[in-house]
């Protein structure tokens, strides 16, 4: 009897109450800024990892020429900016990524954010920013599927997120086909018929579409595909899959997959002495000292040091010096310059002038000179250019670009096969 | 006549400090929206009485009924993948789509609970272990309708009003810890302590063992999925993650640090380590974790049976002759008025 | 093909047959379940990177002061941290898993992630007609030699026979005199030392990544359990039974490569369906 007396009471308490609190909850104005304060940039990512510290460098470059200028002008006072750092832990819990983004927005006051690297965090913050209308850039490497589907399902409610990653998951894969296209052709000038591709890709979302795609074009293009090996996204050790590589004897090794395998991966090439160029992203080339000689690797122009844009050189030589040599992972960099440009140029922190800008306005990416699409909020660089290139990693550590897409400048040098491949493969 | 009666027993309930606290308690919470409305702090809370309701249903099966889960996430994982699933494809309404991803962990708990019937102790941990890592391969592996390592997005809210979702969700947490405060004080709960303690002697009086570790799973797998299908709701991100490690062993965690086998503990463990954690991370940034589990492994230490018996047994005392339930800072008991003061003594001879 | 699947998961095997016979070992005396074992081998393989590659000291003499370290913080652990607790077996679990991951913690605190180390000695052979490394040989060379010295630890010396007394029946050895908390000490050091080993030599074959000693610790698990808990047999056949299998789903199923563990897992559940106690399992539950 006691009981169900309490239980009616908490009901009936429950929905007085909140009753009551309706009437105080309103929502809050982040567009003002008292003189003096700062904008706040929140820069949320995995702050334990390398990634979050590069996304920490990389931001901080992109705010400083703003703070060394004195600020920037709102209502004719001048307001410095702040990067606020937020672990998002994502890579253990999703679900800390969704508190850090809100922590971030309503008990540091952040004014933006940006940052995140999976698919299934950026989607997570991608809501907390639309329910607290905060513009947020995410920075994954790829355009997320998730993104487009929340601009495609809802454009009002999402029209806070961009994105700078260069290319969606698919247009990569036209970029995989070139270069490994080129390798394929320097290899046929060696005298190798048909070259022979083992096709490494981590199982993915992405990854499945792209192997559709490739496996159809290389055979098209008198490839022989002699293996898929389809090892896990968070595979530590690839050391099973590397030997059966080596027996399939190829002479092209088209490896995409990401983390701590792909170094393990550049060991076991080498100690084997695979006699076969790799291509695509094997992970291992963007780490110091590590990577596969002679291999092929996809690059933005944030981690080569030839010049393709205005500030990219600049930027690498930059990067290097802050992050004790070690090549860019993730870059936060053109996040924060086109947020804050955005605020220069509309003098407020409103967000609707602010999207209306970024929607309208040129941006000079450290790739280039790019747009954003109005409808999905991605990336489109003139001409529908994508900003990748195919790096060759030459003994000594050198870098040579060996393929670029077709509009863009840069003359693309030979590909190097060395001796002792050209000659194993004579012998096969 | 009624109201002296009721009035009693209430002054009677409150003179017992533990549900004395339990009220003040449940009376602050339901405060709590009106003095901390802003969306962090609640987002903060209602996480918080999702994870009572998960680690809850892991101290039901673990701490009453003694069949060891290693890997909970699995239940969680399946209610919030199910109920996310058939939201964004089917379209349905959160009331319908969290009962059903609740009925599938339900089922789950029936196939999970099939191992149990033969396995025991750490055979059983790792079995249940194992099965969370192999439905994440499943996953993978259908990963056109589970989408793969992205996840399914696009889950809508319970609630588009936090508040609301919050005594949603603290309505849900008041319901499970009755449900399983009634259950464990009913002859299946009593049942489920003496499989605990030996099994072969509650069958040997007749038990049907086979139907209550069954059944013992099935409510792990209910309460598990309630909050599986409330996570996914209001997350809106149902990915991989919800499969993971760090969700199998956090419900041990809280359940032992509040106390395994109490049926608060587990609440009492969430509602300090969650904001805790929170609290470290805004101070502390990445380097949050590190003190949090150094702080984890001192209290571990110093309270082996969990905070709340540690707790009580500071601010109760039983009384050694009624063994009615008193402040510590009583002199006499508050029911036979015996004195209090060689408790100790007593209560060791009446124990031998 | 198969002298593929032959090299390769006698190489996992190996290693996983080392550190579940540290692990099995612990269990079998000290009666917990130590899930910080695994960060134990990773972190001597940090200890080990840290003392050969930033201060440049020889790798014959850092691979013994890396061990002796993790030995040393090992029983520092199990005195002030696992031994007041020890009657709870949950509590165990726990702090354990907090050491873990303190270590884990302390490890990603000096920006080490994601690090190769260089191989002890360099050069490679054909054997099979598969080409491995000397540093592979060197692995093998020093699992065999520190299995074998367990063994001959635990059945030859006093003290190994003390420890198996008390695995047998800690009452009984605790009338003839063996001292409880001596004999725990030991087995700690003893089983860490192992793990300790096994980072120290395998560290060149992986990508030192602070988290490794989780997806570690599931394999682990699986062996020692699935062996039978407390029999150091059963755990260093069932290392390569599911070394085995995890190489064979890579290898006849290159498309499949992701599903391994949860292959393996499968099939150790289905296994246990079959037998509760585990292949070799003696141990029945107090």
């Amino acid at each position: 009897m006691r009981f169900r007396l309490c239980v009616v009471a908490i009901i009936i308490s429950m929905i007085t109450l909140s009753g009551i609190s309706f009437l105080g909850h309103t929502a809050h104005a982040k567009s003002r800024i008292k003189q003096g304060e700062t904008i706040k940039i929140g820069v949320i990512g995995p702050m334990a990892m390398r990634t979050g510290a590069h996304m920490m460098i990389s931001a901080q470059m992109g705010i400083e020429s703003y703070n060394n200028a004195g600020g920037i002008e709102i209502n004719g006072s001048k307001h410095k900016v702040e990067l606020i750092k937020i672990d998002s832990n994502e890579f253990v819990n999703v679900a800390d990524a969704a508190n850090g983004a809100e922590r971030a927005i309503h008990r540091e006051n952040v004014h933006f954010l940006v940052g995140g690297v999976l698919d299934e965090a950026v989607a997570v913050i991608q809501e907390i920013a639309a329910d607290n209308e905060i513009i947020y850039i995410s920075t994954s490497y790829t355009v997320s599927e998730n993104h487009i589907k929340h601009l495609r399902k809802d454009r009002e409610r999402y029209k806070f997120c961009f994105t700078t990653a260069s290319a969606a998951a698919t247009a990569l894969a036209t970029a995989h086909v070139g270069i490994i296209d080129t390798i394929a052709n320097a290899v046929k000038a060696t005298g190798v018929e048909k070259p022979r591709v083992a096709q490494l890709v981590a199982k993915s979302r992405v990854g499945d579409a792209i192997l559709g795609l490739t496996t159809k074009v290389f055979t098209a293009k008198g490839m022989e595909i002699v293996g898929n090996w389809r090892p896990s996204n968070q595979a530590t050790d690839l050391r099973a899959e590397t030997a059966a590589l080596k027996t399939s004897q190829p002479n092209i090794i088209y490896a995409l997959f990401s983390g701590s395998a792909g170094l393990v991966f550049g060991k076991q090439v080498k100690e084997l002495e695979i006699p076969a160029i790799v291509g695509g992203s094997p992970a291992s080339s963007l780490f110091p000292g590590q990577g596969i000689e002679y291999s092929v690797t996809m690059m933005g122009p944030q981690s080569i040091a030839t010049k393709i844009s205005e500030n990219n050189v600049q930027f690498y030589n930059e990067f290097l010096k802050r992050s004790n040599n070690e090549l860019c992972v993730i870059n936060a960099y053109d996040a924060a310059a086109f947020l804050l440009k955005a605020v220069q140029l509309t003098a407020s922190l409103e967000a609707d002038p602010i999207i209306k800008t970024l929607e309208t306005e040129t941006w000079s990416a450290i790739a280039g000179d790019m747009k954003y699409d109005a409808k999905y909020h991605k990336t489109k660089f003139q001409n529908n250019f994508r900003p990748v290139y195919g790096v060759q990693k030459l003994p000594g550590g050198k870098q040579a670009i060996v393929w670029p897409t077709k509009k863009t400048a840069v003359e693309p040098h030979p590909l190097v096969i060395p001796e002792w491949m050209k000659k194993s493969w004579k012998k096969m | 006549m009624f109201l002296q009666k009721f009035g009693k027993k209430v002054s009677n309930a409150l003179s017992i400090p533990s549900q004395l606290l339990l009220l003040i308690g449940l009376i602050a919470f339901i405060l709590m929206p009106v003095f901390f409305n802003q969306p962090h702090v609640l987002r903060l809370l209602i996480m918080m009485n999702i994870m009572a309701v998960f680690a809850s249903s892991w101290n039901l099966v673990t701490g009453y009924a003694g069949q060891l889960i290693l890997g909970h996430a699995l239940f969680f994982g399946v209610s919030a993948y199910v109920s996310a699933m058939l939201n964004t494809n089917l379209d349905w309404s959160p009331l319908v789509s969290i009962p059903a991803g609740t009925l599938a962990a339900v089922l789950t708990g029936l196939i999970a609970g099939y191992p149990a019937l033969r396995l025991k102790g750490i055979y059983l941990g790792l079995t249940t272990l194992a099965m969370p890592v192999v439905l994440s391969g499943i996953v993978i592996v259908f990963s056109d309708f589970t989408g793969g390592e992205m996840g399914i997005v696009g889950v809508s809210l319970l609630s588009k009003n936090r508040i609301v979702f919050y005594y949603i969700t603290l309505f849900i947490l008041v319901l499970t810890v009755f449900a399983i405060h009634k259950i464990t004080r009913s002859k299946t709960g009593l049942i489920f302590q003496a499989i605990r303690e030996n099994e072969m002697t509650a069958q040997a009086s007749g038990v049907n063992t086979t139907y209550y570790k069954l059944l013992a799973f099935c409510m792990g797998g209910l309460f598990a999925g309630l909050a599986g299908g409330l996570y996914a709701h209001f997350i809106r991100v149902v990915g991989p993650s919800v499969l993971s490690f760090g969700f199998s062993f956090e419900p041990i965690i809280w359940s032992s640090f509040g106390g395994v086998a109490t049926v608060m503990g587990p609440v009492i463990g969430v509602f300090i380590l969650v904001p805790a954690i929170e609290e470290l991370r805004a101070v502390l940034g990445e380097n949050a974790s590190l003190v949090y589990y150094i702080i984890l492994g001192i209290v571990v230490i110093f309270a082996p049976g969990g905070v709340i018996r540690w707790f009580l047994n500071r601010v109760e005392k039983k009384c050694a002759q009624c063994e009615a339930t008193n402040f510590a800072f009583r002199r006499h008991c508050r029911n036979c008025k015996s004195s209090l003061k060689d408790n100790g003594v007593l209560k060791a001879v009446k124990q031998s | 093909m198969i002298a593929n699947i032959f090299v390769i998961g006698l190489l996992n095997g190996c290693i996983y047959a080392l550190l579940a016979a540290g692990f099995s070992l612990m269990f079998s005396v000290a009666r917990i379940v130590n899930l910080a074992f695994t960060a134990y081998w990773m972190f001597s393989a940090y200890c080990y990177y840290g003392l050969t590659s930033s201060m440049g000291i020889h790798p014959l003499i850092a691979a013994p002061a890396a061990v002796i370290v993790v030995i040393l913080i090992s029983l520092f652990f199990q005195f002030f941290v696992i031994n007041p607790v020890k009657g709870s077996s949950m509590s165990v679990m726990i702090l354990s898993l907090a050491i873990g991951l303190i270590l884990q913690k302390i490890v990603s605190l000096q920006n080490l992630s994601y690090t190769l180390v260089p191989n002890l000695i360099e050069g490679k052979m054909e054997w099979f007609g598969v080409t491995v490394t000397y540093q592979y040989f060197l692995c093998l060379v020093v699992v065999v030699v520190v299995l074998l010295g367990l063994w001959f630890f635990l059945s030859k010396t006093r003290y190994g026979v003390a420890i198996r007394a008390i695995s047998e029946d800690r009452q009984v050895a605790g009338l003839m005199g063996i001292d409880e908390r001596f004999a725990i000490a030991l087995v700690t050091a003893v089983s860490v030392g192992v793990a300790a080993i096994a980072g120290v030599v395998v560290s060149p074959l992986y990508a030192l990544e602070p988290t490794m000693w989780m997806s570690h610790l599931l394999v682990l698990m699986a062996v020692v359990i699935f062996g039978g808990m407390g029999s150091m047999k059963g755990s260093i056949i069932t290392a390569f039974i599911i070394a085995f299998t995890e190489t064979s789903v890579v290898l006849l199923i290159p498309t499949g490569g992701f599903l391994r563990s949860a292959v393996v897992m499968a099939f150790m559940i289905a296994v246990l369906m079959i037998k509760p106690t585990g292949l070799f399992g003696t141990l029945t539950e107090e």
